[in-house]
C-alpha cells in the first residue's frame, strides 16, 4: 500500500492541522416522545492539512503522491499526526507498560505524573506496538530526576535494538524527541 | 458513574462556555381562553464547552472520553463550571469532535455536553 509522504523534515504536515472524527449515531423517537440512540458501527476520521512554504521538491513529491494515487482513487496508509504511538503514555501504572520486576510505579499527584524507582539492579518500562514498517514513527518522553538520576530510552525490533540519545541529569532538561523507522517486521519494543 | 476528564490546572473548562436550562412545560388550552400548564419532565441542561491552548495530552484525554461515551452510549457525571453542581446522566451532543492543532500546546476542542432529562 501507499505510504503519505513526509516533508525534508521528516514531518507530516504543518500547524494548524485539524482532525473530525465522526461516529455514526442513530436517533429514534417513540410516539410517547421518549427519544432513545445508539451509535451505529462505523467511525470516520478527516484531516484537514495544510502545507506552507513548502521547497520545491516537496511540493513536487505531494504532487507525484497524489498522482500516484489517482486522486482520491486507490488508498494509502496515513499516520494520524495526532495520536499517539504508545498507549498510557500519561499512565506508566496503564496496562500497555510492562515494568520489570526491580522496577516501582508510583503515582505523583503533586506533579500530575508518575514516580518510577529503581529498587536495586536497573530496570525500566516497555511497551509492545504493532506497527507498519517502512513508515517513519516519532516518539517523546518527559522525564526528570531530582537526584541526579539518568534516564536512557531504546527502540528493538526483532533484529536490531537502537539507543535513543544519551542521559539527562538535571531537572531542566528533561524532554528528548527521536525519530526511528521499523523495518521489515510489524513487531516493535520501546523501552525507557 | 464515569466523570467527566478535567484539566491539567484541575479546571473543568475554560471560560467561553455556556449554559443553557430548558423547563419543557405543556399547556392546556380551554375554549373560555384560559390555558394551564404543567412541567412534562425534568430540567434539561445544556453546556457548550471551548477549550483553547490545550497540551496533546489534555486534548487526547477529552478526545479519548468522548470516544469511549458515543462508542458505548453511556452517560457520564459532569460538573456545572456555572454552579459547581455535578449532574448526573449526561452525555455528548453531537455524534463527533473536532480537534484543530496550531502549535504545540495550542490545540482547541469544541463540543456540547446534555444532561438527559430525567
Amino acid at each position: 500500500m501507499l505510504i503519505f509522504p513526509t516533508t525534508d523534515k521528516r514531518a507530516l504536515c504543518h500547524y494548524p492541522l485539524e482532525r473530525y472524527r465522526c461516529w455514526r449515531l442513530i436517533r429514534s423517537e417513540s410516539g410517547g416522545g421518549i427519544q432513545s440512540r445508539r451509535t451505529g458501527k462505523g467511525t470516520s476520521v478527516r484531516w484537514n492539512l495544510s502545507y506552507q512554504d513548502l521547497s520545491d521538491e516537496e511540493a513536487v513529491k505531494l504532487r507525484g503522491f497524489h498522482q500516484e494515487c489517482g486522486g482520491g482513487l486507490r488508498p494509502f496508509t496515513f499516520v494520524d499526526p495526532l495520536a499517539n504511538l504508545l498507549l498510557n503514555a500519561d499512565d506508566p501504572t496503564g496496562p500497555a507498560w510492562q515494568v520489570t520486576e526491580s522496577v516501582v510505579v508510583l503515582s505523583d499527584v503533586l506533579w500530575r505524573g508518575c514516580r518510577v524507582m529503581e529498587l536495586g539492579s536497573p530496570g525500566g518500562l516497555t511497551q509492545y506496538i504493532e506497527a507498519a514498517g517502512g513508515i517513519p514513527y516519532c516518539a517523546s518522553a518527559w522525564a526528570r530526576s531530582p537526584q541526579g538520576g539518568s534516564f536512557s530510552m531504546s527502540v528493538a525490533d526483532n533484529h536490531r535494538r537502537w539507543e535513543l540519545g544519551g542521559s539527562w541529569i538535571d531537572w531542566h532538561s528533561c524532554c528528548h524527541f527521536c525519530e526511528f523507522r521499523i523495518s521489515g517486521n510489524r513487531n516493535c519494543r520501546i523501552d525507557g | 458513574m464515569a466523570r467527566f476528564p478535567t484539566l491539567v490546572t484541575g479546571a473543568a473548562t475554560q471560560f467561553g462556555f455556556e449554559r443553557k436550562e430548558m423547563r419543557p412545560v405543556a399547556v392546556q388550552r380551554f375554549l373560555d381562553g384560559s390555558s394551564r400548564r404543567f412541567p412534562v419532565s425534568k430540567v434539561a441542561r445544556f453546556w457548550k464547552l471551548s477549550f483553547r491552548s490545550l497540551n496533546a495530552l489534555e486534548a487526547e484525554q477529552i478526545e479519548s472520553f468522548v470516544s469511549t461515551h458515543l462508542e458505548s452510549q453511556t452517560t457520564f457525571t459532569f460538573m456545572d463550571p456555572w454552579t459547581c453542581l455535578e449532574y448526573e446522566g449526561c452525555e455528548i451532543v453531537e455524534n463527533s469532535v473536532h480537534c484543530r492543532a496550531e502549535g504545540d500546546h495550542k490545540y482547541a476542542l469544541t463540543l456540547e455536553i446534555q444532561q438527559r432529562p430525567q
